[in-house]
Formats: structure tokens, C-alpha cells, sequence
């Protein structure tokens, strides 16, 4: 794929256990166009974590090569994945994993801080504002619901204008409602700020919101659908 | 937002565990406030009562007996000189707080005793004398007009056994002079009561001791120093150092015990608290693993995790340093009601002393303090890989 930006060849992920070797990922080609909306669908342990983590740089592959951003991340040092990971992805989880010491506005004004990019600050409170969030700027977590939680933690995965979104499981801990709208905002992120959005999940109602569906079994690309044609 | 305001947030998440480890922090402090303000006020007081002591050491000329009793014993002889200008070296030591030389001259007065004749002492001094005696009083009298006036002031009992009063005139047989008595001293308990006194140039002329003296009293800055400063008063040729060994003895033994006694607890109590300082960080640090993790996966680096730590662990110390500085402030009288209950030896005065050193000194330690026992937890936090510390709450 030569618009590529993100580039997987023979990716392999395997976690050496003491009693075991586990095959997270066993030498798959993925590539991700930029401005894409993809989902990754897969059963547990079928590598969508893992391959979110290898992309996001927060792994290392065991073989095989991936390109992300025109960067071979095996190539990279430490400090080198820290500056590309801070200034390109952003993360959302399952469990947001706000800082519960913060408010609404602080956790997102977070990526900031560590990217010196404080004098950005104002750009918290907009994202905020965008996924509906303005009146609870100042409300710490345990204050929020289920579905703003993951708001504010959509909000802190964009703050520093990352190219590439990924977020893990986003909607497992939420009801179809706010699961819904949590996938609305990826789409209006992808759609408005050309954010690329890879999307692990579970639920097929929701990955077929995407362009393109990536399903996995047992570390391998089990098939792939197109949605819709960028 | 800063990562110190995170890190102050991050305190204030757990209040209590916070607040006792700073309270932990504000004990050691402030101990070693009081600790320090002991050593200084301990020291003060006791350079206080040396202090009434007079002058600490004595220079004289090698040979030359420093005593009247002796001085009696040798029937007024045997007395050597040195130079003026052996003072005139000396006074220019920096260790010197004050220095004041001394003629001592003895005159044979067959009249003396109701006639049975004996030693009268003259002692011939500049005005540093009286600083150097600060109890020396007058009875009568006043300070000699001139540097080279033909004055005398005399001691309690040397003006009683003559029945002299200001104004009298005293004959010195053999010098065929005539003097003017123009003060009297109040009893000082000391050999100063039976000597008169008369400026030290005058007492060189009459005397015919042109620029000699006999000694030098010397009261130094800092009588920690007294040992160093009589082995350097030992080069000078031609004297020699009689020091007040066991005032020195006693008094360095009891700056000493101090010093050691505030060492050894600062110490105690220091380690103490960075032991509480370094569990409750690292604690911390473990229940917020996935917290770590999470913050390196939005883009902390191995550095920012450090720093947040590490100014945890400051923050912490440096409030237990502010609290303990105004804990040890406000408990002062306490420990001080304490500490003379406890002392055998009591100086008279304020013993525990707090002074805006000690304060300063105990705030920069408190810092230190949390800068070193900081380094651990953050080391740790901060070598967490993201993805370990993201699954370690699962």
C-alpha cells in the first residue's frame, strides 16, 4: 500500500512465558491509509491489543517489520518512540483511565504538559466542547459517567493533534447509547480533522461503522471488508 | 497545568498518608532545628559565662611568674619582660576577639604593713583591660585622664590596707614619685583587689621598662579555637602561653558532648524520616503502576515520569521542612524547659537558641532530604515499561 501510514510486513508478536510461548501475532501485513477508519474485530487473544501496542509504540515486534509514519520502529530508540508516539498517536482505552486527582479539563490538558505544549492549553477545553463536555470541565472522574469518561479520554488522545488515533475497546464498559456516540466522535474526528482511527472491538454493529474491518483469529488477518471506498 | 500542580494533586489524593508523612518530615525537622538551635544557644550561654571569666589565655614572657602568690613567693623578682611589639603582632590575629597587655612591676614599701614592709603590685594596663573584666566596677573614681598621666587607680583591698580614696596622693619609695589616686575598683573576688593600677605607658616610664610589657590577656572569637591558637602562641620566641586548661577542658568537653549528642539524633531522626519518605513515595508509586504506564503511553517520557516523582517527594519534604521550622518555633520554650531539666550543668541564659540559620539550614536539609530519598521511587516509576504497567491492573 503506497499511501500507507502505517505499514506492517511479517509482524510477529510473541510473548515468552515461563511455561509457554504465546503467539500474539504470527506474521501478518496490515497497512492503514491515512484519513482511514478502520476496525479491528477479533475474539480475545486474537492480537487486536497487541497489534495497537506495536503500533502505538508501546512494544516492540518480535520479527517481521512496521513502518509508522515513514518510521521502522525497530530502528528507533526509546527517546525516538517517545517523541513520535507524543507528537503523533493518541490512546484510548477501555477503562479511560483518567487521573483521578485531575479534572475533566486537567487529564486532557495532560499530553500537553508532557509535550511542552502548555501554551496550548486553550485547545483542551475546545476538545472538550466538541465532544459535549463543555459543563464538566471542572468535574473529576469519579463525578463523570460511564460515556463522558470516555469523552474526556477521546478529548486527551487528541489534544496534542495527533495523525493517528487507536483506541482499544473504547465502548466495553459502555451501553449501546454511549457506545454509539463514542464511535460518532471518532467518525466526526476522522471525517473533520482527518485523524487516521484504528478501532479494536468486539461489537460487529459498531465496526461496521468504519471503512474497513479487520477481523483477527489467533494472530492472523482472518478477512478483511471494505465499507466504504476512500 | 505543571507537573508540580500534578504532583501536588497527586499528594492531596491521599490526605492523610500524605499529611503523615510530612508530619514524619516535620518532626525530624523539627529536632533538628531544636537540635541545632541547642548547639548554638548551648554554646552561647556557656561562652557567656566564660566570658565573666575574663581573658582565656595568657602571654607572657618565658619564665615570668604570672600570679601575685607567686610572684610573692619569689620576693617580687624573677620578673622577665617582652617586647611591645610582641602584642602589636599578636593583636592583629583574627581569632582575636580582644587582647589587652599588662606591665607587672613590684616596688619594696619598708612602710608597708604597719611598718613591717612588704610588696606593693603595681600593674600597668590600657582601657582594653575593662573590656576584657567587664565586672571591674568603680567604686570611686574614674578612668586615668591620659594615656601617660601620673594617676593610679587601686584595687578594693589595696585602697583599704592604705586608706586611700580618689585624690590621695601615694608615694612610690625608690621612684621618688608621687601619684594621684583618681578611681577605686569595687571588690572583684580576684588578686586585681590587692594591685594598683596605672597606665601602661606611665608604668614603662617609671619603671624605666621603655616599650616592655609583661604579658598579654587574650580573650579569642571562638574558644573552639583555643587549642590551635596556644599551639600557635607557642612559636613566638620568648614567651609563653599559661591558658585556663581547665575552664578550656571543661568547656570543650561540653560543646563537644553537645555536638555529638546533636549529630547523633539529627541523624536518627533524618534517617527515620527518609525511610517514611522513601515507603510512602514508593508506595505510591506501586498503586499508581497503571496510572504511570498510562500517563508514558500518552506521552510521558522516562524523564517527566522522574521529575513527577521526584517533585512528590520534594513537595513532601519540603512542607514537613516549613511545618517542623514552625514546630520547632512554636515549641522552643518547651524544649528548652526540657533541656535544662535534663542538664547537669545549666548555663545561665537562653540555651536553645533558634536562629534564622538554623531555620534555613533545617528547610535546605528537608529539600535535600527529598531530593535524595526521591531518587529511588522515581527511578522505579520511571523505568516502568508503559505496556507491563497498563496490564498491571488487570
Amino acid at each position: 500500500m503506497s499511501d500507507a501510514i502505517i505499514n506492517a510486513q511479517k509482524l510477529k508478536k510473541v510473548y515468552e512465558l515461563p511455561a509457554e510461548k504465546i503467539v500474539a501475532l504470527d506474521e501478518i501485513d496490515v497497512g492503514i491509509r491515512k484519513g482511514e477508519f478502520v476496525a479491528i474485530m477479533g475474539p480475545s487473544g486474537a492480537g487486536k491489543t497487541t497489534l495497537l501496542n506495536l503500533i502505538g509504540c508501546l512494544d516492540g515486534p518480535t520479527a517481521g517489520s512496521l513502518n509508522v509514519l515513514d518510521h521502522n520502529l525497530s530502528q528507533l530508540k526509546e527517546r525516538q518512540l517517545v517523541l513520535l508516539r507524543r507528537g503523533n498517536i493518541g490512546f484510548v482505552f477501555q477503562d479511560f483511565f483518567l487521573v483521578s486527582s485531575l479534572t475533566a479539563l486537567e487529564n486532557v490538558e495532560l499530553p500537553l504538559v508532557f509535550a511542552r505544549m502548555q501554551h496550548k492549553n486553550g485547545k483542551a477545553a475546545d476538545l472538550l466542547d466538541k465532544v459535549g463536555l463543555s459543563h464538566r470541565l471542572n468535574h473529576r472522574p469519579f463525578e463523570l459517567s460511564g460515556g463522558e469518561m470516555q469523552r474526556v479520554a477521546i478529548a486527551r488522545a487528541l489534544s496534542t493533534s495527533p495523525q493517528i488515533l487507536l483506541a482499544d475497546e473504547p465502548s466495553g464498559n459502555l451501553d449501546m447509547k454511549n457506545a454509539r456516540s463514542i464511535f460518532d466522535l471518532f467518525r466526526r474526528f476522522n471525517e473533520e480533522e482527518g485523524v487516521t482511527v484504528l478501532v479494536a472491538t468486539h461489537n460487529a454493529r459498531l465496526a461496521h461503522t468504519a471503512d474497513r474491518v479487520i477481523h483477527l483469529a489467533d494472530g492472523k488477518i482472518e478477512s478483511e471488508e471494505v465499507l466504504k471506498n476512500g | 497545568m505543571k507537573l508540580l500542580m500534578i504532583a501536588f494533586k497527586n499528594l492531596k489524593r491521599r490526605k492523610l498518608r500524605s499529611l503523615f508523612t510530612i508530619g514524619g518530615v516535620a518532626i525530624a525537622v523539627a529536632v533538628l532545628v531544636s537540635l541545632l538551635g541547642f548547639s548554638a544557644g548551648y554554646k552561647k550561654a556557656l561562652t557567656n559565662d566564660i566570658d565573666k571569666m575574663g581573658y582565656q589565655v595568657l602571654v607572657t614572657a618565658k619564665g615570668c611568674p604570672y600570679e601575685a602568690a607567686t610572684l610573692m613567693l619569689k620576693g617580687g623578682g624573677g620578673l622577665r619582660y617582652m617586647e611591645q611589639d610582641v602584642y602589636n603582632g599578636i593583636v592583629s590575629d583574627e581569632r582575636i576577639d580582644k587582647a589587652t597587655p599588662q606591665l607587672i612591676h613590684t616596688v619594696y614599701d619598708p612602710d608597708r604593713l604597719d611598718g613591717r614592709g612588704g610588696f606593693a603590685l603595681y600593674v600597668g594596663i590600657m582601657k582594653s583591660h575593662l573590656e576584657l573584666k567587664p565586672w571591674t566596677k568603680f567604686k570611686s573614681g574614674k578612668w586615668f585622664t591620659k594615656d601617660d598621666a601620673d594617676e593610679v587607680i587601686m584595687g578594693f583591698e589595696a585602697a583599704e590596707l592604705e586608706q586611700r580614696s580618689v585624690g590621695d596622693k601615694i608615694f612610690i619609695p625608690g621612684i621618688e614619685k608621687i601619684l594621684t589616686v583618681v578611681g577605686i575598683f569595687e571588690r572583684t573576688g580576684t588578686q586585681d583587689d590587692g594591685v594598683i593600677f596605672l597606665p601602661l605607658k606611665s608604668a614603662q616610664q617609671l619603671f624605666d621598662l621603655k616599650d616592655k610589657i609583661s604579658g598579654i590577656g587574650i580573650k579569642l572569637k571562638n574558644i573552639e579555637e583555643l587549642g590551635q591558637f596556644e599551639e600557635d602562641m607557642y612559636e613566638v620566641p620568648g614567651t609563653q602561653v599559661i591558658s585556663m586548661a581547665q575552664v578550656k577542658g571543661t568547656f570543650l568537653n561540653l560543646v563537644s558532648s553537645a555536638k555529638v549528642l546533636v549529630t547523633s539524633v539529627a541523624i536518627i531522626a533524618v534517617f527515620v524520616a527518609a525511610i517514611g519518605v522513601v515507603n510512602t513515595i514508593l508506595m505510591s508509586v506501586f498503586e499508581r503502576t497503571q496510572e504511570i504506564g498510562v500517563m508514558k503511553a500518552i506521552g510521558a517520557s522516562k524523564l517527566d515520569i522522574f521529575r513527577l516523582i521526584w517533585m512528590e517527594t520534594i513537595l513532601v519534604c519540603t512542607l514537613g521542612g516549613i511545618a517542623g521550622n514552625i514546630g520547632a518555633l512554636l515549641g522552643g520554650s518547651i524544649v528548652e524547659r526540657v533541656v535544662k531539666g535534663l542538664l547537669p550543668y545549666a548555663p545561665e541564659g537562653q540555651i536553645v537558641l533558634i536562629t534564622p540559620t538554623a531555620l534555613l539550614t533545617s528547610l535546605i536539609g528537608a529539600i535535600i532530604l527529598g531530593l535524595v530519598a526521591g531518587i529511588y521511587p522515581a527511578y522505579r516509576a520511571s523505568s516502568m515499561r508503559p505496556i507491563e504497567a497498563i496490564r498491571s491492573g488487570e
